[in-house]
């Protein structure tokens, strides 16, 4: 029969492992029902803003779309080199959420990004343009970031892998 | 059970006397503007009346109704239109009260008044920057589904998309007041349950299915009424952005009502429509009121 002391069994005073609260209560179900909150507050702010920024503007303009000084516009126009800006600060939010959940599989994907984004994005780019040649390049930078949203929460190092070595023989055919 | 008496200059005066005469009031405006229209609306369904003549045709109006292709599909549409948008209107407000009910103060007050701002809006002009943005030529729907690669659509006059576009407005108006009576009404259930389920190890699942279901199930009856009887009553949304169109795919039984009292002047018509979509109204109504008015006590 084993005697075990139950004092022994108790961790040593000071070598607990601490979680903080917002890590504990950090789960993908809560991370997505944010996102989706966050997504129709846009969608049902988007028509007052629409009728606020009308309400200053001739009729002509109003009624022209892209509107004056619409942001997407010029982003359109200038390719993506606007877009990089914005949706790798998306990306990297998102990443770094992740990272908070699964440390052990993606600890190294902010570390990639941070080291090699502009060969990255080039080589996504030049990538999905091979891939999609009618797309247009918001559509095509938009399912790049899908593929790298995709690929954090797999978590798989042999996906990313594949997916660049896919990449690699891509750049080198074409 | 004895009863006041009061005597006011010589005459005997009960309190039950008293009630009534402070309801006398209400009562009579009731009596001018609800029922006398609602009893007159049902008169006039069994006459011929029309800017021409007035005459007693009986049930004519109801047997041409039913064999009216138009009203079939406006009814048709109609219930379309109730079978998508009241779900949808349930499920978006609950998952937005879940959400929200437990963020701080100024959070909650925030989403509330974002999700409240189509319903307190005045509906023509929601309705008229609604009609902007599914403009086929300077919409901005069009101009963001082209990033896609898709070609310009005709939301509005097409018989495929006219009726989700009309769906996806009449959402973004009705689930303003929806939001407010669940985040009031979640934040009323005691929180001792929740947490006597979650020591029990129950799942966020079980303890939404098993404690705050039932017991939402009061304002759960009362935003299914409400948004049923809304949505049957749609006209303004309609009217503004499709008028019926194209070729009758969004047209209702209320914008069918409109049309023929007020466009063609079938007053006896356009009555026995209200009346057919009354009685549709009510039996939904009391199917609801079996189905959901069961009330939870712990």
């Amino acid at each position: 029969m084993n005697s075990t002391n139950p004092l022994e069994l108790r961790a040593p005073i000071g070598q607990s492992k601490k979680v903080s609260r917002w890590k504990k209560e950090l789960t993908i179900p809560k991370i997505l029902a944010t996102i989706l909150l966050i997504l129709a507050t846009l969608f049902f702010i988007f028509p007052f803003y629409w009728v606020v920024s009308g309400a200053f503007k001739l009729q002509t303009v109003a009624t022209t779309i892209p509107r004056n000084g619409f942001r997407l516009s010029r982003l359109c126009k200038t390719g993506p080199s606007y877009l990089r800006i914005p949706l790798s600060a998306g990306c990297l939010i998102v990443s770094s959420l992740l990272f908070v959940k699964w440390q052990r599989f993606v600890s190294f994907l902010p570390v990639l990004d941070m080291c090699l984004p502009k060969s990255l994005f080039l080589a996504e780019g030049l990538f999905l343009r091979c891939l999609l040649p009618q797309w247009h390049c918001l559509s095509k930078l938009f399912l790049s970031r899908c593929l790298r949203c995709l690929q954090i929460l797999v978590g798989s190092i042999r996906i990313k892998g594949l997916f660049y070595r896919r990449l690699a023989g891509h750049l080198e055919s074409s | 059970m004895g009863t006041t008496v009061r005597k006011i200059k010589g005459y005997v005066i009960r309190d039950w006397m008293m009630s009534y005469l402070f309801l006398v009031p209400a009562f009579g405006f009731f009596l001018l503007f609800v029922a006398y229209p609602m009893v007159k609306g049902v008169y006039i369904s069994f006459f011929d009346y029309s800017l021409r003549d007035f005459s007693f045709i009986g049930l004519d109006n109801y047997i041409s109704l039913i064999k009216d292709d138009n009203f079939r599909k406006s009814m048709g549409n109609t219930l379309l239109l109730v079978l998508i948008t009241v779900p949808i209107v349930i499920i978006f407000s609950l998952f937005i009260s879940m959400n929200i009910y437990k963020k701080k103060e100024f959070a909650r007050s925030f989403f509330r008044g974002v999700f409240y701002l189509p319903a307190v809006s005045s509906v023509v002009s929601i309705t008229v920057v609604w009609g902007w943005i599914y403009h086929p030529n300077y919409g901005i729907l069009n101009y963001l589904t082209s990033f896609l690669g898709m070609e310009p659509i005709s939301w509005l006059g097409d018989t495929r998309t006219a009726l989700l576009a009309i769906i996806v407005v009449l959402i973004t108006t009705s689930v303003g007041q929806p939001i407010i009576l669940y985040v009031a009404s979640i934040g009323n259930i005691p929180t001792s349950y929740i947490e006597a389920a979650e020591i029990d190890r129950a799942t966020p699942w079980q303890i939404f299915r098993k404690i705050l279901w039932p017991m939402l199930m009061p304002t759960n009856l009362y935003i299914i009424v409400i948004t049923t009887i809304n949505t049957f009553q749609c006209f303004a949304l309609i009217q503004l952005l499709t008028s019926g169109g194209p070729v009758y795919s969004t047209s209702t039984v209320m914008y069918g009502v409109y049309e023929q009292a007020f466009m063609l002047g079938h007053f006896g018509y356009a009555s026995a429509m209200g009346v057919i979509l009354a009685i549709v109204i009510g039996i939904i109504s009391i199917i609801q009121f079996k189905y959901f008015g069961s009330d939870v006590e712990y």
